[in-house]
Order: C-alpha cells, then structure tokens, then sequence
C-alpha cells in the first residue's frame, strides 16, 4: 500500500471516529427522553383495577408490628383514583375517592361521605396509604414532573436522575433505576431539600397481568421514620371499562 | 499401700479414736451456723446481681439514690366510675393518714389536680387547640356548643381540614382523652335531661364543665371498667426489702376496711412491692417444701435400699448438719440469699447426700462382708476415701471455679454451693464415721424391711457392655436427632413470664396489661433538667412501642411554645365569651339530637380512620367500642355503652321536658363555662415548676436540686408479648439513651450476662474436670470417657427442651456449668472402681452401680423437687431442667460408659480365651 492510501485511510478513521462520537453526545439527550417516555408508556393506561394488599409497617425492623389491608381500586386517567378496603373488617367498606387535588371518603360504619379539600401531596393517603404519598400514587408522568440524565448504564438497566421542574414539587430530585429489557422502573430514590435522601421505593416481581408486564411487590422505605410499606398487587386489568359511579362524588359510596 | 491409702486409714483412725469429740465439736459448730444463718435475707433483685459496672446499673443506684423508686400499682375494679373513683380517694386519704405507710410514701398519682388544670390548663394545650378552644366556647349554650364540638372534632380529625394524624402513642392518648371529655359530658347531659325536678341545675351545670374540660381526671381503661394509679416509695426495693411485706398488709388492711362502704369495688395490686411480696412468700415455700419432699422421698428410698437403718438416719441427720454449716458460712459472709443462691438447700439435699451415700454403701458392704465395725471403717476410709474425696474435690472445685466469672449472681452461686459441697462432704467423711462408731450396730441384724434389688442395674450395665456397637449407634443416632432438636430451642427473655404466676400480683398485672394494652413494667431515666427532658421525652413517644411517656416535660411546655400559648391566651382574654342564655322547644331539642347523632358518627369515623396509623385494636378503638359499640365497617359488634344514643333516647323520650330541662340548664352551663374560659384564660405569665402541684413535682423532681427529674416509658403490651418484641423495644431505648434502665432493661442485661458467664462456666468447669480426671487417672482415654455423660447429657437435655415446650431463660442457664460439675462424678466414681478392680466391668458395676443411682436419683430428686413443688417459676424451670441433666447424665453413665469399655471377660469367654485380671496397684 502506498503511502496516500495509508494517509487517507487514517485520516478517514479518524474522521469516522469523531462521527461516531459527535454522535453519541448528540443522541445521549435524546436517548434519555426515550427512555424516559418508554417507561411512561409502559405504565400509562386509560383505565386500570387493582386487588391488591398493602402491609404498613410502623417500625421497618420489626416485623411481627404490621397493620394489614386488601385494597380494590380503580383508577381513570392521571387524576381519577377510587380505593375501597375489603380488609380488615374493621374499615371493610371504606372508600376514599380522589379526583384531582380533592379528595372524599366514604364510611360505610356512618353512612356518611365527607370532602377532604386540600389535601397536602406529601401526606400519606387519608393516612391508610402507610409510606405511599398523595404524590407517589397519584396521576403524572415522569416526564412532565422531571427533567432526567443519564447517570449509568448497563446491560440490564438504566439509572437516570430526575431534577424537579416545578419549585414547590414533593420531590425535589429522583433516582429512578429502569429494567432494559422491560422499560419498567425497579428502583427509585426520593429526594426532598428538607431531607435529602427519604424514600426508597423497590419494584420486583414482575408478572404479566391484565396484558401487561408490571411489578407486582413495591416495598416503599422511609428513611426519616424507619417505616416501610409493602404493596402486593394480586390481580390487575387495564384499559378496561370502569363504571363512571366509581369516580363520580356523589355516588361513589353506593 | 498407696500414701493416700495410709493418709486416709489414718483419718480414719483419728475419727474412730475421737468419735465423741467429733460429735460434740460438729454439735458447737452446728450451734454457730445457725446464729449466722438466722440473720439472712432473700434478695430477688435483678440489679444486684448484674456486675457492677454495668451502665444501666449504675443508672438504676443513682436514679434510686435520689427518687427511691419502689412502686405500687393499685387497681380498682367494679361499680361506676364514680364509685372506683370514690374509693380510691377514701383510700388514698387513709394511706396518707396512717403513720406507718405514709413515712415510705414519695408520691401518689391519683389524679391531675383540678384547681392545676383549671389555672394553667391552656398552657398545656398547643396554640392550634387553644384557638379550637376559644373557637369553642365562642358559643356557651348548649345547642351551638355541641355543634361547636362537631366542628372541632371535624376540623382535627375527620372534615374537610384535618389537621391531627394520628400515628404517635401521644396522638393516640390524645384523642382518647378528648374523647372520654366528649362522653362524660354526654353521660353527665343525659343525667341532667333525666334528671328528677329537685336537681339543682348549677351543680349539673358544674358537672357539665367539668366533663368536657376536665374529662377523665383518674386514669381508667377504655372500657372504663378499671381504674389504676401508681404508689412511688421513697425508697428502694433491696434497701429494705423487709418493708414491702409491711407495706402490702397494711395497703390491703385499708382497702378491706373500705369494704362495707364499697362492697362492689375490689381492689388489686402489683408493682415492685407487690412482686417482691409474691417472690418472697414463693421463695420461702420454695426454699422449705422442696426440701422437705426432697427429704423424705430420699429417706423412704433409702429405707428400702440399706439394710442398716441406723445408717440413713445417721447419713440424713449429717446432711442436715452440712446444709446447716453452708448456711452459717452463707449469713457470716453475703448475708443474703439471691434468686440463684436461694436454691441451695434443695441442691445441697440432692448433692451433699451423695458422699452419705458412698460412704454408707461402702461401710454396709465391708460389713456385709463380715467385717467389724472399725475395721468397717477403716475399710471405707482406704477402700472408698478416694474416690469420694475426688468427686467431691471435682464437684466443689467446678463450683468455686465460677467465681472466676465475672457475674456477681454466679459468683455468689460458686462459693455459696463449693462451700456448701464442702461442709456435705465434711459432715459425711467426720461426723458420719464419728456416729457409726460410736452408736454404731456392733453386730449386723437381719432387717425385715424388703431391700429393693439393684442387681437389675448392674445388669443393665452388663448388657450395655456386651451390646456395645449397637448401643453406641443408638446412642449415636439419638443425640444426632436431639442435636437437630437442640436448633429450635427457644429463649425466654420476659422475666414477668419467671415470676410466680398464680400471685395475687401476677394476676393483677394480666390485667393491666389487657385493660390499659400497656405494660405496668416501666423503664425509667434521669435528665438534668427540663429541657433535656423535652428532647429525649420527643425522641421517647415517637417509638411504636411506646404506650405512654411521663415526663415532667409534658407539664412545663418551653420558653418559645409558652410565648406561643400565652398569646393565643392573651386573645381569649381580651375577648372573653359571654354567658347566654338560650330558650329550647321541641325544634331545638331536635336540633340537639341531630348534632348528638352527628357527634356519634364524628366519634365512629374517628376510630375507622385510627385503625390505619395505630393499627385495628389501638386504644381509641377500643374506647369508641366501650363508648358507643363495636363498629365492624358497616355491622355492629359487641354492645358499648351507647352513651350518645341513650342521651338521644332521653331527649326523644319526653321532648317538652327536655326542652325545659335544658332551658334551666343552659344559662348556669354558660355562666359556668364562661367562668372557666375566664380562669383558664387569666394565665397571663410563664409556668414554672413553682406552679406545679405537688403530686407532680413529688412524682418527678428530685427533692434535692429541684431540676433532675424522672422520666418513666411505659411500653405497649402487644410491643413486649414476644422475645423479639422486648429485645426491638430494648435495643430502641438504648439507642436513645444508653442511662436509660429499669426492670425490663436490667432483665435482659441479666439474661446477657448469665448467657456470656454460663458459657465461661460451662468452659472453666469443662478444663477443671478433665484436668482433675486427667491427674487421677493418668489416661487420656479414660479422661474422655469420662467426659462423655456430661457432654452427651447437655446435647441430650438441649435437644428433649424444645420437645416438651421449655425454653432456656436466665436462670437455668446456669445448668450449664452445673450439669457438667455434678453429672463427671457418675462417670468417675464408675472408672475409678473399674481400675481399681483391674478393669473388670462387671465388678465396677457390681459395687458401683446402686451407690451410682442413689447419687443421680438423690440429686435428680434434690432438684426436681423444685420443679414440682416451686411456685416460682425461675426456681422452677432451674429444679427441672437440672433433673433432666441429670437424669440423662445418669443414663449415659450406665449405657455408654458401659459401651465405651467393653465387658473383656464376656468378650473372652465368648472367644473362648481367658483374661488375665490386671489389678490396679491401689
């Protein structure tokens, strides 16, 4: 090979190489708001209803300390959310209806529907949510609450990091950590100003309900009270039709 | 003839020779013990014996110094509230007028004083709720008071701006408290409208007030059928503990005297006092009916086991003098008897009688043989002195050797039970012989009372001897099985499961348990000051397993929050309701109705919405239960009170004479309340402790700086019902603060510590006993084997526990050294013979064999007796535990040693050979 060839072929490697690495930097944004907005697709649904049972644990080193509920619940769009206790037989027959920032409960003992108004995203759900806020169960994609970077990857999962767009959000910042193959998060980190780092919420056991791949055990840990709260998702349907009563106030507790 | 040979012929001789002077000098020396032992007391405190350095202990002495701190818990059950309130104060009043109790007394918890609350009770309350206060009594007549009340209970808990969780021990006996004022004001309405025409409406005006401000003043369970309150002593347990005896009669001599005046109302006691009482009337029929069954059922086997009666008689009249002798040792030294140490006359019954036994058995058989009676004597002294000294050096030096612990309880326990073996075994080897000389039978008789034959055992040996492979693999198999077994033993840490269980005080502390869902025994700590308090009383509440935390923090708020307060006061003051008055018809006693209704159903949600914080059986729950009714999501359960219900019911009974009833009550409820408002709200400087009334400044500040005071946690009951509940609870108040002590702490300190010193016991007593087998028999061989009924009975004992549901608490633990220091002698006393005899099995057997089970069967009867007849159940489970040990060191004594040597004579006669017998020297 004669000496021009060689000069051409390395400068067109080398021309070839910074291609290439121009244009991993610039498809890296890129990439993470697909990422991001693939995982929003995996867990958006019109429509979805829920068996599920939620374990509260006041002190998370003592296990035999635990309050126990079976939970059914409906959920329409972002701001919808019906939950009715099945268990214990204490509140059997408690509903507490969500729509928007409003809340209403329903109490079979009285009979009576009462209006929760403004209630406070960071609060625990009518206090029977345990370490599940108003905000971590609640409607909202990750993408329109967060602006993420890519913090890691590898063969199996990403992690991205999520800066809070609005001031006054719950969260200031998450540590969201992803399943390649799945789309689907497995781990997130909350972190608030106050506190730093505060909860952590766990996802395993991911089966295929109601046509969809979704984590079945969530294990919330608070950090700051040493409590956690696990969730255990029995049966689930999405895109399904729900009947309207469900959402609507006034009849909701019939 | 071996030079110990000759030195014990000639003890021997000098006992034979100076028989009556033995006697006369064992006699004296009996005579000095009991002087000695005269002056002992039992003392069951936990902190005494814990080593010393221990921090809680060191807290607990320095807390005790200052506050004392012996406690009883008086219970009143049955009648009224008011009668069980009633009655408390009649007896409080009683204790405080007579001499003898109210000199121990520091402090009575009986109630929060009224003119207290009425002056300084807005600065107890946090701003928010001043305002709901002030929001309150904004309208002072009945109708838009109660409606006033729904809008307060909304607004906290259950409407549209709920302020209150409800997830803290605090929140919980918040809520309960307001609602017990909610349903004493609808208890005390109801009594008012269904009142006859002749009850002055100002005094249920007054008692109107009262109910809602005040609310339950004494402290009664949810359901209302208990009330509790706590005596403080001014003094601690074990700085006299011969107090508490006093006390208890003369607390229960008062509350009978109040019989007649309230004959429904019967009173209960628990606390320290009342404990330390069930422990020592427990511990007194423990230490004395154990052994005296213990006693007599080894007299009866030996009446049926020696030919010679005078021999028993004298044996058991020698272990007498032995136990007698420790104890003289024991009141010249401690003074004291402890939990451990208080079973050591039933242990010494079962181990002291041992030497008798060697030394009766030997004397029998020499004299059986044809000897005369000295010659007898010597026989024993050359024949058997040895091997009875070993054992007992062995057994005593196991003992002394746990003073090497560094626990003061097994300290106490080693020197308490070596000397104790010592003096046995003195009594047995010079007082005994000294008898049999002297009043000895000079010719053998024929006894007509039938001998038990112990040839079956001998021939049990036998048998194990020649059958040895598959009784090692039996063996072998069996211990595996149990080793598996061993894995799910169990831990007893709750000591109130140890203590007697069918005491009056026991019994009364089932019940607090169950009716308060808190468990009476407190933890307490010491805080330099009120600010300190505060911290620590903050960090105390949040933890889930705390039911309740007294602090006198809780009644001096700080600096910053009394600004807080006192402004909001400030405002009340300088708009101050006024008194109304208000005319009812028919229409406003439907009005009242529905805003009662209303205020039942406010109630009932709050307890739905509890359940999730605080769990479903949580004590606003079950006060709303005992109030209302058991509400189960939309059924009802069991019947509460129905308190808003029957005061629906009395209004809707007669509307036009409600309607007039509550025209006549309403103005005096006004003026009444408005003058309440007004005194409240007349706070216009900071509290001081000065303010305090004394029931409060006696029950937490120390009398000497003013400043340190005390702090008592009260745990729930669910949180310490299990081990790893006691041990959560403990492991959360020592991260809060290491000073932190009390009961429950100490106790399982205690269970830590005997664990760690069991286990160097068990080690030291482990060396000691194969060094002592390894210098007498010269053989590395017949060391281990004698080794194995001590190792093999503990694995055996580990595993059978979990089978029978027994678990391993602080005080059986110190089987562990025990077990080996007591179950090596079987298997040495069975060598021992087998080499003297040449190693000839059979003949081993044959002299050992009954002396080996009188031993095993004496202590195992010594120990058990505990078991059976201990109402104590520490005492008990040691008694019993121990029997098993021995039991199966006995067993293995008899198979496996057996096993292990071989019977060589069957063995060559069945290989057609002859042994040539090999004697030892000795």
């Amino acid at each position: 090979m004669n000496a021009k060839k060689v000069i051409v072929s390395v400068l067109l490697s080398a021309a070839l190489c910074a291609l290439a690495a121009f244009g991993q930097g610039a498809a890296a944004p890129e990439d993470v708001l697909s990422i991001v907005r693939a995982i929003d697709a995996k867990q958006r649904s019109a429509t979805s209803r829920q068996d599920m049972v939620m374990t509260t644990y006041p002190d998370m080193g003592d296990e035999g300390n635990k309050r126990e509920f079976a939970i059914r619940s409906y959920s329409k769009g972002e701001d919808d959310s019906y939950m009715e206790f099945l268990e214990p037989r204490s509140i059997k027959g408690l509903r507490i209806l969500g729509k928007g920032d409003d809340n209403w409960v329903f109490f079979p003992s009285t009979g009576r529907t009462r209006k929760i108004a403004g209630t406070s995203k960071k609060d625990s759900v009518q206090g029977v949510g345990g370490d599940f806020s108003y905000e971590d169960v609640g409607g909202g994609s990750f993408e329109s609450k967060y602006d993420f970077r890519l913090l890691k990857s590898d063969s199996g999962s990403w992690t991205l990091e999520g800066v809070a767009k609005k001031k006054d959000a719950v969260y200031s910042k998450i540590v969201l950590t992803a399943d390649k193959a799945k789309s689907l998060p497995t781990r997130i980190e909350f972190y608030t100003e106050e506190d730093g780092y505060f909860k952590d919420l766990v996802m395993t056991d991911f089966k295929v309900m109601g046509g969809r791949d979704a984590a079945t055990r969530m294990t919330m840990v608070n950090l700051k009270k040493k409590s956690k709260t696990v969730v255990v998702v029995k049966a689930a349907e999405y895109d399904i039709q729900i009947d309207e009563r469900y959402f609507n106030p006034s009849r909701f507790d019939k | 003839m071996k030079l110990r040979e000759r030195i014990l012929g000639s003890i021997g001789e000098f006992v034979i020779r100076h028989n009556k002077l033995i006697l006369i000098a064992g006699l004296v020396l009996a005579a000095v013990s009991v002087y000695y032992a005269s002056g002992i007391k039992s003392n069951t405190r936990i902190n005494d014996m814990l080593s010393k350095g221990n921090p809680r202990v060191v807290a607990y002495d320095n807390l005790t110094a200052d506050f004392g701190g012996a406690s009883m818990i008086v219970t009143l059950e049955g009648g009224t509230k008011e009668r069980m309130a009633a009655a408390a104060e009649d007896l409080v009043v009683k204790m405080r007028a007579k001499p003898e109790l109210s000199r121990y007394i520091r402090s009575i918890s009986l109630k929060l004083e009224r003119d207290f609350v009425l002056d300084r009770g807005f600065l107890l309350q946090k701003p928010a709720d001043i305002r709901r206060m002030r929001k309150l009594f904004e309208k002072t007549s009945i109708l838009p008071f109660v409606t006033g009340l729904n809008e307060n209970l909304e607004s906290t808990y259950t409407g549209d701006e709920a302020e209150e969780d409800l997830e803290t021990g605090r929140q919980e006996l918040d809520a309960v408290s307001s609602m017990a004022q909610i349903a004493n004001f609808a208890d005390a309405l109801r009594v008012a409208v269904e009142a006859p025409e002749a009850l002055d409406p100002r005094a249920a005006a007054g008692g109107l007030t009262d109910a809602i401000v005040l609310g339950d003043q004494y402290s009664f369970s949810q359901d209302g059928s208990m009330l509790l309150f706590a005596v403080t002593m001014n003094f601690d347990i074990a700085s006299n503990l011969t107090a508490c005896d006093g006390i208890l009669a003369d607390m229960k001599a008062l509350s009978a005297s109040l019989g007649p005046a309230y004959p429904e109302v019967e009173f209960g006691y628990s606390g320290d006092i009342a404990i330390q009482a069930d422990e020592n009337a427990a511990m007194s029929s423990d230490m004395l009916v154990p052994s005296i069954i213990a006693y007599a059922a080894i007299l009866v086997l030996f009446i049926f086991s020696f030919r010679q009666v005078r021999s028993i008689v004298f044996a058991m009249g020698c272990l007498v003098l032995g136990i007698l002798y420790n104890f003289g040792v024991i009141g010249a030294t401690f003074g004291e008897l402890n939990l451990v140490t208080s079973m050591i006359a039933s242990l010494l019954v079962g181990m002291g009688i041992d030497y008798g036994i060697q030394v009766t058995t030997s004397f029998n058989s020499f004299r059986e043989e044809g000897h005369g009676l000295k010659e007898s004597i010597r026989l024993t002294f050359r024949k058997s002195g040895y091997g009875v000294l070993l054992a007992a050096a062995t057994t005593s030096a196991s003992f002394f050797v746990l003073i090497a612990c560094g626990s003061k309880a097994m300290k106490q326990l080693g020197f308490v039970a070596g000397v104790g073996i010592l003096t046995c075994l003195a009594a047995m080897i010079f007082v005994l012989p000294a008898l049999m000389a002297w009043l000895g039978k000079r010719t053998e008789s024929a006894n007509r009372i039938p001998q038990i034959d112990y040839g079956l055992l001998e021939r049990f040996g036998a048998f194990a001897a020649r059958r040895r492979v598959p009784v090692l693999i039996v063996s072998g198999i069996v211990a595996a099985a149990l080793c598996v077994s061993a894995l799910r033993l169990d831990i007893e840490y709750d000591m109130m499961e140890l203590e007697p269980q069918k005491g009056p005080a026991m019994i009364a502390y089932r019940k607090i348990l169950d009716k308060f869902e808190m468990n009476p025994n407190s933890a307490i700590v010491v805080t330099n000051g009120v600010e300190e308090a505060r911290a620590l009383t903050s960090k105390l509440e949040k933890l889930s397993s705390v039911s309740e935390v007294q602090s006198v923090s809780n009644y001096l708020p700080s600096a910053d929050e009394q600004a807080e307060r006192l402004a909001e006061i400030a405002r009340i003051r300088a708009d101050l309701p006024r008194a109304l008055s208000m005319a009812y018809g028919p229409s406003e006693v439907d009005a009242l109705v529905r805003e009662v209704q209303r205020l039942e159903w406010n109630l009932i949600e709050l307890g739905d919405i509890s359940v999730a914080g605080l769990g479903e059986n949580n004590k606003i729950v079950r006060k709303r239960n005992a109030m209302i009714r058991e509400i189960l999501g939309a059924e009802v359960g069991k019947e509460g009170e129905e308190v808003f219900q029957k005061l629906i019911a009395a209004l809707k009974a007669d509307p036009e004479r409600a309607a007039a009833r509550l025209t006549a009550l309403d103005a005096p409820f006004s003026a009444k309340a408005v003058d309440m408002v007004a005194r409240m709200a007349a706070a216009d400087r900071p509290m001081t402790a000065a303010d305090l009334p004394r029931s409060l400044t006696d029950n937490f500040l120390d009398k000497k700086t003013g400043t340190r005071n005390i702090i008592t946690i009260y745990p729930k009951a669910s949180a310490t019902a299990t081990n790893e509940g006691l041990r959560r609870y403990d492991a959360a108040l020592r991260e809060i603060a290491p000073s932190i002590t009390g009961s429950t702490p100490l106790f399982l300190d205690f269970f830590d510590e005997m664990l760690g010193e069991s286990k160097k016991a068990a080690l030291y007593v482990g060396i000691l006993v194969l060094l002592f087998a390894f210098l007498s028999f010269r053989s590395v061989k017949y060391t281990l084997i004698a080794a194995v009924p001590p190792v093999l009975s503990l694995v055996l004992l580990f595993g059978t526990l979990p089978l029978i549901g027994w678990k391993i608490n602080a005080l059986n633990l110190v089987t562990l050294p025990l077990n080996i220091g007591i179950g090596v002698a079987y298997g040495t006393y069975m060598l021992q013979r087998y080499l003297v005899e040449g190693r000839d099995l059979r003949a081993a057997l044959k002299y050992t064999a009954k002396a080996i089970f009188l031993s095993a069967f004496t202590t195992m009867v010594g120990f058990g007796s505990l078991g059976l007849a201990g109402s104590f159940k520490m005492l008990a489970s040691f008694g019993t535990v121990l029997f098993i040990g021995i039991g199966y060191c006995y067993l293995t004594t008899m198979l496996v040693i057996p096993a292990l040597l071989g019977d060589r004579k069957a063995a060559a006669a069945d290989a057609g050979e002859t042994v040539i017998e090999e004697r030892s020297a000795s």
